[in-house]
């Protein structure tokens, strides 16, 4: 009896304002047989405030997709469009 | 294809025929066409002419006699997949219907806002920040998420020690929900324990950002001041939970 566990990004979804979401799936196999699949989530937002400045989301840790996506995804006119939409909601 | 008709079966009383064309029909593969002639699946009942929905009826009884049970339904006009249920001999009235845009609608609801389309059950890792400054060396323990979406509406629980402060100023946040809160306006949810001893008989409340996926601690007697995370002790648990839509 062989029990293997992986860990794979199996859900990678771009919202309206850049947002990415990232699924990660944790798979408990038992001879090749799945017996169990867990879920964690994060997101990341196109850019990333501190304090009053605007800064590039570090996605150097991210998995190879979520960072071509992201990169793809993060125009710098998706950028500025999400610094606005946060500027104007945020107290 | 040539219709065969064994002698066993054309004198049996068990089966009554009184068609005019063919009704069912069984490939070489030994799949079964009703009112279609070329199956592409083991049992694929066909469907024709004007008529754009077919159904699969199967009759209950009260005890005594024959009552409408379920009816199965392709509407294949709207796309849609359809399961009706009666009782006492009533016409089975549709009870919920799977939406050709994706989801589920309940009752004879059609709209494709009201479809429930997604559940899922995970886990996410809750980080005390704050709104100015860098992590440095800011560091955590018993960091604990989980959450339940069901539709458009994502329930959440959490719970983090922050033992380092790292570099962090201004106001007190935790990052990574799991899911980006919908824009246009706030969302407040309750905080169990909150790791400040000097908010003494101030509120505190948890207050998520829309388009985000952290949140601020309004505090003070009316609520209206961000917690600053100058004030935040380590060592000591942030408790929380709630709900929000996406």
């Amino acid at each position: 009896m062989a029990i293997t566990k992986e860990t794979v990004v199996d859900k990678i979804e771009v919202l309206e304002m850049g947002q990415v979401q990232v699924r990660t799936a944790t798979v408990i196999k038992e001879d090749d047989i799945e017996v169990n699949r867990t879920f964690h989530r994060h997101a990341l937002a196109p850019r990333t405030k501190s304090g009053d400045t605007w800064g590039d989301t570090d996605i150097s840790g991210e998995d190879a997709r979520v960072q071509a996506i992201a990169n793809a995804t993060w125009t710098d006119d998706v950028k500025s469009a999400y610094e606005t939409l946060i500027d104007s909601q945020t107290p | 294809m040539t219709t065969k008709v064994p002698a066993e079966l054309s004198s049996t009383p068990g089966i009554a025929d009184s068609s005019n064309a063919t009704a069912i029909t069984i490939d070489s593969s030994e799949r079964v066409g009703i009112l279609q002639s070329s199956p592409t699946s083991n049992l694929h009942i066909g469907a024709s002419g004007n008529d754009a929905k077919r159904e699969l009826r199967i009759d209950g009884t009260n005890g005594s006699g024959q009552t409408y049970g379920c009816i199965i339904e392709a509407d294949g006009e709207n796309g849609r997949f359809v399961f009706k249920v009666g009782q006492s001999g009533n016409t089975p009235a549709q009870q919920f219907m799977v939406h050709p845009d994706g989801g589920i609608c309940f009752g004879s609801d059609t709209a494709a806002a009201n479809a429930l389309d997604d559940y899922e059950e995970g886990t996410w890792t809750p980080q005390i920040t704050a709104s100015a400054g860098s992590a440095g060396t800011a560091a955590y323990s018993n960091q604990m998420g989980r959450y339940t979406k069901i539709g458009n509406k994502v329930f959440f629980e959490f719970q983090v020690v922050m033992t380092n402060k790292g570099s962090w100023s201004a106001y007190t946040r935790v990052l990574g929900f799991p899911f980006t809160v919908t824009s246009g306006g706030l969302t407040a949810f309750a905080i169990a324990r909150f790791p400040d001893d000097t908010i003494g008989a101030n509120m505190i409340a948890g207050e998520l950002q829309p388009s985000s996926t952290y949140c601020f601690f309004p505090t003070g007697s009316r609520l209206d001041t961000l917690h600053d995370i100058s004030n935040v002790d380590t060592g000591y648990y942030l408790v929380g939970a709630g709900h929000y839509t996406i």
